[in-house]
């Protein structure tokens, strides 16, 4: 077993060009080409590209170079990769996709993505090309193309690089193709691995470098699989691959096998037997890049030895040197003799022959290739180094053969099997044709190019060509080298009945047919008499142009060189061409059958030959011309009298005067026509290159045009959407907004505006004015004339209903896309509630100002101390009476800690705070007496509490009364309280006392009761004068006048003495007293029925001890008493003691007959 | 009668008539009584030789009479306090030497007073 993974010395496809993917990226690179109608095959083809593939796909697209393209964004929707516009320089990373930019040549070198200026004029440029065939050298077996959608053929020859590099190649459907031009002619190349809808592509193209990057498939023993292989090509398509170079072989069918997906050998080889699209693939595959300069050097170099300087030698400036190379592809082949032949001229002394290299095929596409004369570096690698020096210019990506070469080669189309061989040429250079033809077709062929060729010509065949059986033709010079010359001077008739029929078929269906067929043996005796008997004659129609032709024409008709024609005036014989010319004039201006006679040609083999030519008017246009031995047919004109017209009836002389006579008419005539013919060919094939080039401008353009029209669709459709999105937005906004145009009239409108204004869908396009509206429309018009004017939005406020409801109208200029005002934008905004609140904002702005200035007012006037603290215990507020009370000023303490404003204060004060922070509850009436600032001390009543905020006490409060003077009234009203209490008890027991003591005076139940009455009275009404001097002091002399006024006889008393207040006690003893001594007097004494006088008079002095009160009773006239029988009772007692007793005072007690005389005195 | 014949009891009362009364009760039951008007006249008569019982006015011209108590109760004499205050619900200092009795008091509750602060332990076993 041999594995096939390709070594290292050894990688690329193509054995000639190592150089090819030398510097693969990290992952494969898919190079997607497109035009018109590629925007959708794009979508298509990345909406289905896995995100995770693996691959990196590079898009190129014909741009339009003067418009940023929408591309990357239209793309960007359809798949999860990034989508990058390429700048130049970026390197590929898998799973991107990236985008060419608008107006630049894309390329790609060691992995990197290149961005160049196009070289080529608009119109020329071919940048999916471009970037393929940098896509192939770059990377080689890690490359893909795909070409997609499009008019032209951009992308087939940059397909072509990369399949010759061994990359893949993809091409889309035509059926799926909005544009088949670039698909088919992709398809064309007959290199495109895959056709299929671009949604295919990407798992296609996944899968096939996954099965590369699996490894190497095994292969069984490489000889016998290759022989294997060989043989089903053979057996299928004739074709040989054994002469192929083994390695390549394999890699090619790997890399078929990669495409078809088939595991093993075996499998594939199956496939090939199966298969004749395989094995047609797989031919076509092989055959890729056969051609090149210089094909088997060995070959060429004997040529350049010994063939080339023979065929020229010996001939001169007069002569043409003419070479045949059918099926020359494109063009290598051709050049190398051209070359060569150069080489050989430049060796020659002037007077050279020209030389005329005719390079056929019957692909056109090759033949453009071949006709550019422009190759690739990696193609012309075979040329010697002298050779490409001195016969190719390089330019920038290729090689371009010079002028003198292009000149000697003319490529023209031509099938070798079917048209007819061109003539007395020196050489044929065939080479590697034969080998696709079976044998038979070969044993066709080797005569013609016998035909061909002049006597002793040279033929070229390739390394694996022979002469297919026909050596009697040919004889071998060099039989390695397969040169041939030809033998013999016989030139052998070539039956080409193909040769007319094409031909026919240009000028439509034969009137003549159907025709009535007689007797069948009749018919066949008849076409063999044609055939075989009948002179040689063709029907030419009224251009003279082969309609039709009988077998052995080939004595008298040639091809000519340049472009094949089926003029039988140019196709015949040149000494023939005059009198054919002539017959048929003849024969066609008198309807009727013409003759020249004895026409001398030379036939090869046979000398000179005298010819008849006569011409036979078959119809209006058709006519039947009839070549006519008459050396083997004796005159038999002679008895042909029907003829009418001999074109030759005049003797010699006369002949040849008319003849004279035609010539110079004919020959001015010609000289006119060709200057004419010159001229004009000159204008036409100038316009000829106009039309072409506008041709490809035209294509080009429409393309961009196309890819243009696909962005707009789409961008339509997204604009669609977006005014859709726009509309449902007017309809369903609550704001109330109006479009107008420069003339304020009506764009369009919310359904919102309804509030204020009564628009109706038709009101669309009226002026604003127009319309019944609940808003003022001058203040609206001048307003968004304004910013029509300014372009500054300007906004104006408007109630309505008379205040109820406020707007504000918001005027907006209305900008067109590029920026200029077109019109204006109108929002109202309802602030009815905004303005309610406002309002309501600024009523309690000020009832919270008033409330604050009321407690700031508080805080200053109240008669506490209040201070509020925070956390730390420092002064967040504080009044003047707390700021008092430390001694400091209102102003310098918020800040200070309580404990720095006034220690005496905190060290009652800080637990409490501290614990209204922790507890969050107020301390209310704590008691604290402070000696605060240096004074006494004095009581506080402080109430602590929490100052919240979101259940979080931010900070403390603190009232403090100062209740000293309260403490003291308290202390007072109680001591007022114990003495009135004590007084009340005392006086019920003074009571008490006079009740017991005046009982034991055991006097009568009657006078008790009035004694006591009185006795108490008098106390009461002493009570009573104390009362109304607060209990401080009392009147004596009230105290005497209320004593006294009770009896009668008031004029008998004389009362004198200074006003004197005296206290309670004293007030209470005297009243006692006096009392007693004037119920005495009323009973015993002055005061008695029985008369007499009382004087009563006091005196206030003042010594050392204070006041001193003197008061003397005196009564005088009475009668009647004695003093020595006066009872001791009572009321004497109390006259003498209570004085003494309670005042610390005297009392003189003097009863005389004539009265009592009575002295009091106390201090008081 | 008798019940305190042979005893000496002091009168403290700066009012004549109230005096009056109690010297009556007193002298009475037998006792020999003394009476001071004031504060100084109480002093003097705590010297005395023979004193078995002070019968005291707690207000007397607007003094508290309790220094003088003090006086006597050094000399281990029983004391009774006559008073227009409820002396127990006022914590006065010294008001605790005593007996208290309310003013104005009957002949009854007085002897009761008395005879309870000269006989601590059998008082009223006579009556």
């Amino acid at each position: 077993m041999t594995d096939l993974v390709a070594t290292a010395e050894d990688e690329s496809l193509s054995p000639d060009r190592p150089g090819l993917g030398a510097h693969p990226a990290q992952c494969p690179v898919v190079g997607v080409g497109a035009s018109a109608g590629g925007l959708e095959a794009f979508q298509n083809f990345l909406a289905a590209a896995p995100v995770d593939a693996g691959l990196a796909y590079v898009l190129v697209q014909h741009l339009d170079p003067n418009h940023e393209s929408m591309l990357a964004e239209l793309l960007g929707r359809k798949t999860r990769m990034p989508v990058r516009q390429i700048t130049d320089g970026m390197f590929i990373k898998a799973n991107h996709v990236y985008l060419i930019p608008p107006n630049a040549s894309l390329a790609i070198e060691q992995a990197q993505l290149k961005l160049t200026r196009f070289s080529e004029p608009r119109g020329f440029r071919r940048p999916i090309d471009d970037f393929f065939r940098s896509l192939a050298v770059d990377q080689g077996l890690n490359a893909a193309c795909v070409v997609l959608s499009g008019t032209g053929g951009d992308g087939s020859e940059g397909l072509r690089a990369v399949k010759e590099a061994g990359g893949l190649t993809l091409a889309q459907d035509t059926e799926t193709a909005k544009y088949d031009g670039m698909p088919k002619a992709a398809i064309a190349t007959g290199l495109v691995d895959r056709v299929l809808p671009p949604a295919d592509m990407p798992v296609e193209i996944r899968n096939y470098f996954d099965r590369k990057e699996a490894g190497g498939i095994s292969l069984p023993d490489a000889a016998d699989f290759l022989i294997a292989a060989c043989q089903e090509l053979r057996r299928r398509l004739g074709h040989d691959f054994s002469q192929y170079k083994r390695g390549t072989m394999l890699r090619r069918i790997r890399r078929r096998m990669q495409v078809v997906g088939t595991a093993t050998p075996d499998e594939y080889l199956d496939l090939l037997r199966t298969s004749a699209t395989e094995s047609e693939l797989l031919f076509r595959d092989l055959l890729i890049n056969v051609t090149c300069f210089f094909r088997d050097p060995e070959a060429f170099d004997f040529l350049r030895r010994e063939t080339i300087p023979e065929l020229l030698r010996g001939k001169g400036a007069a002569d043409t040197v003419r070479i045949w190379t059918p099926g020359c592809s494109s063009g290598e082949e051709a050049f190398s003799l051209a070359i060569l032949i150069a080489e050989e001229l430049s060796r020659m002394p002037l007077g050279r022959p020209s030389v005329q290299i005719l390079a056929t095929d019957i692909d056109e596409q090759m033949l453009q290739r071949a006709r550019a004369g422009s190759y690739p570096h990696t193609a012309v690698k075979e040329v010697p180094p002298e050779l490409l020096d001195r016969y190719f210019h390089a330019q920038e990506d290729c090689y371009v053969l010079n002028q003198s070469v292009r000149d000697m080669v003319r490529f023209s189309n031509h099938n070798l099997i079917k048209d007819p061989p061109f003539s007395r040429v020196d050489m044929v250079a065939c080479r590697n044709l034969l080998i696709y033809f079976d044998a038979n077709l070969q044993q066709r062929v080797i005569p013609v190019f016998h035909y061909a060729l002049r006597p002793r010509g040279w033929l070229f065949l390739g390394s694996a060509e022979n002469l297919a059986g026909r050596a009697d033709l040919f004889d071998t010079t060099d039989n390695s080298n397969k040169i041939y010359r030809r033998s013999g001077t016989k030139r052998h008739s070539i039956s080409m009945p193909t040769l007319i029929d094409p031909l026919a078929m240009l000028q439509g269906p034969d009137p003549a047919q159907p025709r009535a067929q007689p007797n069948e043996l009749a018919d066949m005796a008849s076409r063999r008499v044609i055939e075989r008997y009948a002179p040689a004659h063709v029907i030419v129609n009224s251009n003279n142009h082969i309609v039709r032709s009988s077998t052995r024409t080939g004595r008298y008709l040639e091809l000519a060189p340049g472009a094949p024609t089926t003029n039988v005036a140019e196709l015949a014989k040149r000494e023939l061409r005059s009198a054919v010319r002539s017959v048929l004039e003849a024969a066609r201006k008198r309807g009727k059958r013409s003759i020249k006679r004895e026409t001398e040609i030379d036939i090869e083999g046979q000398g000179t030959v005298l010819v008849d030519v006569i011409a036979d008017p078959l119809s209006q246009d058709e006519a039947l011309l009839v070549f006519q031995d008459v050396t083997t047919i004796k005159r038999e004109t002679d008895i042909d009298d029907d003829a009418d017209v001999f074109v030759d009836p005049h003797s010699d002389e006369e002949r040849a005067r008319l003849l004279e006579e035609e010539l110079d008419e004919t020959r001015s005539r010609l000289r006119t026509t060709v200057e004419e013919l010159e001229t004009s060919n000159e204008e036409l094939k100038s316009s000829n290159e106009e039309m072409m080039s506008m041709n490809e401008e035209l294509q080009s353009t429409n393309e961009e045009l196309a890819t243009v029209n696909e962005e707009l669709k789409s961008k339509v459709d997204q604009l669609g959407r977006a005014n859709s999105d726009l509309q449902n937005f007017i309809e369903s906004t609550q704001i109330p907004t109006i479009f107008l145009d420069r003339d304020m009239r009506i764009r369009t409108f919310t359904p919102a505006t309804t509030l204020l204004f009564r628009f109706q869908t038709q009101d669309r396009g009226r002026l604003l004015a127009d319309v019944s509206s609940r808003v003022d429309h001058g203040d609206m018009e001048a307003l968004g004339r304004e910013v029509l004017r300014t372009g500054e939005a300007a906004e104006k406020e408007f109630a309505l209903d008379s205040g109820k409801e406020c707007y504000v109208l918001r005027v907006l200029p209305y900008r067109d896309l590029v920026g200029d005002i077109d019109g204006v934008v109108m929002v109202f905004s309802d602030v009815t509630k905004i303005r309610q609140t406002q309002a309501d904002l600024v009523r309690n702005e000020t009832l919270a100002r008033q409330r604050t200035s009321e407690i700031e007012t508080l805080y200053k006037t109240a008669p506490v101390g209040m201070a509020l603290f925070d956390r730390n215990q420092r002064f967040l507020k504080v009044n003047e009476q707390f700021a008092h009370l430390t001694g400091q000023t209102m102003e310098s303490l918020p800040g200070a800690a309580l404990a720095e404003g006034s220690p005496e204060l905190a060290e009652r004060m800080e637990r409490p705070i501290a614990e209204v922070f922790e507890k969050v509850r107020e301390v209310s009436n704590f008691e604290a007496s402070i000696r605060t600032n240096g004074s006494s001390k004095r009581d506080f009543l402080i109430d602590f509490y929490p100052y919240q905020e979101e259940d979080r006490v931010i900070a403390v409060g603190v009232v403090l009364k100062d209740v000293t003077e309260l403490r003291h009234l308290e202390r007072e009203l109680r001591r007022l309280m114990d003495e009135l209490q004590h007084r009340v008890k005392n006086t019920l027991a003074t009571v008490s006392s006079i009740v017991s003591q005046t009982m034991n005076d055991q006097i009568g139940r009657t006078d008790l009761v009035d004694k006591l009455k009185s006795r108490i009275g008098a106390l009461a009404s002493t009570h009573t004068l104390l009362t109304l001097q607060d209990w401080r002091a009392a009147s004596l002399r009230e105290i005497l006048d209320t004593e006294l006024a009770p009896f009668d006889h008031v004029e008998r008393i004389s009362v004198d003495g200074p006003a004197v207040l005296v206290p309670p006690k004293h007030a209470l003893c005297l009243t006692l007293t006096l009392h007693e001594l004037a119920t005495n007097a009323s009973k015993y004494g002055a005061l008695s029925p029985a008369g007499g006088k009382l004087k009563i008079s006091w005196n206030v002095s003042v010594d050392s001890g204070g006041q001193h009160l003197q008061l003397s009773w005196t009564e005088s006239g009475v009668s009647g008493i004695d003093p020595s029988s006066a009872k001791p009772s009572f009321g004497s007692r109390l006259i003498r003691n209570a004085i003494v007793h309670d005042l610390q005072g005297s009392c003189d007690y003097d009863l005389t007959p004539s009265g009592l005389h009575c002295t009091l005195s106390c201090p008081f | 009668m008798g019940v305190l014949s042979g005893r000496t009891i002091v009168i403290l009362e700066d009012e004549y008539l109230i005096a009056l009364d109690a010297e009556g009760i007193l002298v009475d039951m037998g006792a020999e009584v003394h009476i001071a008007t004031n504060l100084p006249e109480a002093e003097k008569l705590a010297q005395m030789d023979k004193v078995d019982l002070a019968l005291l006015d707690v207000n007397i011209n607007g003094e508290f009479s309790f220094p003088v108590a003090q006086k006597f109760h050094e000399r281990k004499i029983p004391i009774v306090f006559a008073s227009g205050y409820e002396l127990k619900a006022r914590a006065f200092p010294g008001a605790d030497l005593g007996a208290c009795i309310a003013k104005p008091y009957t002949p009854e509750r007085l002897r009761k007073a008395v005879v309870g602060a000269l006989d601590p332990d059998g008082a009223g076993e006579q009556t």
